[in-house]
């Protein structure tokens, strides 16, 4: 997939990295770079401006923590950050179905 | 201060992190420091030379992965609450103040028994508000610089709102439509700085705004 259709998926890619429980910064960078194969083309260290705006949008939740004497912060999602990432998957699938069968000359599936 | 504790990194990396110190409040700082050191130590382990000339190349990858110090700084002036305040109030401005200038207008403000002082306080403030706006919008300060032109601008921005409909409405012989929705759109405003003036303000003293209430 390209790297820039990646990018405006960024949100979705970042809460789905929290879902199974808190990570800190570097980690999610991690997560990330993991489940794109690498394709995600932006400097990683913009990943944290983005996490701040999901934590200023209450979607996440950030706490300090410094387990090995270095400080980072540890993201978890809220519950209305697993609402939207819910949201974002539907809307994802709904998006993936009717360009699958546009693309292929199948019927729409119905929707509703 | 990040750079302070790096001092085992590379000259490369220190002085990014010497930049993003003196762009970023301290939190958000150590907490980029973090993610820009762990990308060098990868790179370093990943590398088959731990000499000079490696060491050397380990660091660039890390910042040509982890981008510049500027690019990451600007990052997250463009996601700050401050910018995020001004683009919605500089967007909505045209709108909310073309009412006002109508029903300004069309009620004949100038025959208004308003002190010459007032009108010209009201206007230098509006000029003030706009330039402030821009400001946070084009220019390139520091985060707590940016926040706190954004926090003038939005005190500035609720006297404005405040005085201009309680002078319409005391001066006016008859409130028209007009200038109810023009109160209308203020108190919108009003409302919308209200709500985010806490994370500007706090962005201001401490560095960062924190989650929502």
């Amino acid at each position: 997939m390209r790297g820039e259709a990646l990018k405006g998926h960024l949100d979705g890619l970042l809460l789905a990295t929290l879902e199974p429980g808190a990570r800190h910064g570097y980690a999610v960078i991690e997560a990330l770079r993991e489940v794109t194969g690498g394709s995600l083309d932006l400097p990683t260290g913009t990943v944290y401006p983005a996490l701040r705006r999901l934590e200023q949008a209450g979607l996440i939740r950030g706490t300090w923590d410094a387990p090995s004497g270095r400080r980072r912060r540890c993201y978890e999602l809220t519950p209305a950050g697993h609402r939207r990432l819910a949201e974002e998957r539907a809307g994802w699938r709904t998006f993936v179905t009717t360009v699958s069968a546009a693309l292929e000359g199948r019927p729409w599936p119905a929707t509703g | 201060m990040a750079g302070d504790r790096l001092t085992g990194d590379h000259p490369l990396v220190r002085a990014q992190l010497a930049r993003l110190d003196r762009r970023l409040p301290h939190d958000l700082a150590d907490e980029v420091a973090d993610g820009l050191r762990s990308t060098y130590e990868r790179h370093l382990r990943a590398g088959a030379h731990h000499d000079s000339g490696g060491r050397a190349d380990a660091a660039a990858a890390a910042i040509a992965e982890f981008g510049d110090a500027d690019v990451v700084a600007d990052a997250f002036l463009a996601a700050s609450p401050g910018r995020l305040t001004a683009r919605a109030l500089l967007a909505t401005g045209p709108l909310v103040g073309g009412c006002w200038a109508a029903v300004l207008v069309s009620d004949r403000a100038w025959t208004w028994p308003v002190p010459d002082l007032g009108r010209s306080a009201a206007g230098a403030a509006l000029l003030l508000v706009v330039a402030a706006l821009l400001l946070v919008l084009r220019a390139p300060i520091g985060y707590r610089a940016l926040h706190a032109v954004t926090a003038t601008a939005c005190g500035l921005l609720v006297l404005l709102d405040l005085a201009l409909p309680l002078t319409a409405v005391t001066r006016s012989p008859s409130p028209t439509p007009l200038l109810v929705l023009a109160a209308g759109l203020s108190a919108v405003r009003l409302a919308v700085v209200a709500a985010r003036g806490r994370a500007v303000l706090a962005a201001a003293l401490t560095g960062w705004g924190g989650p929502r209430p």
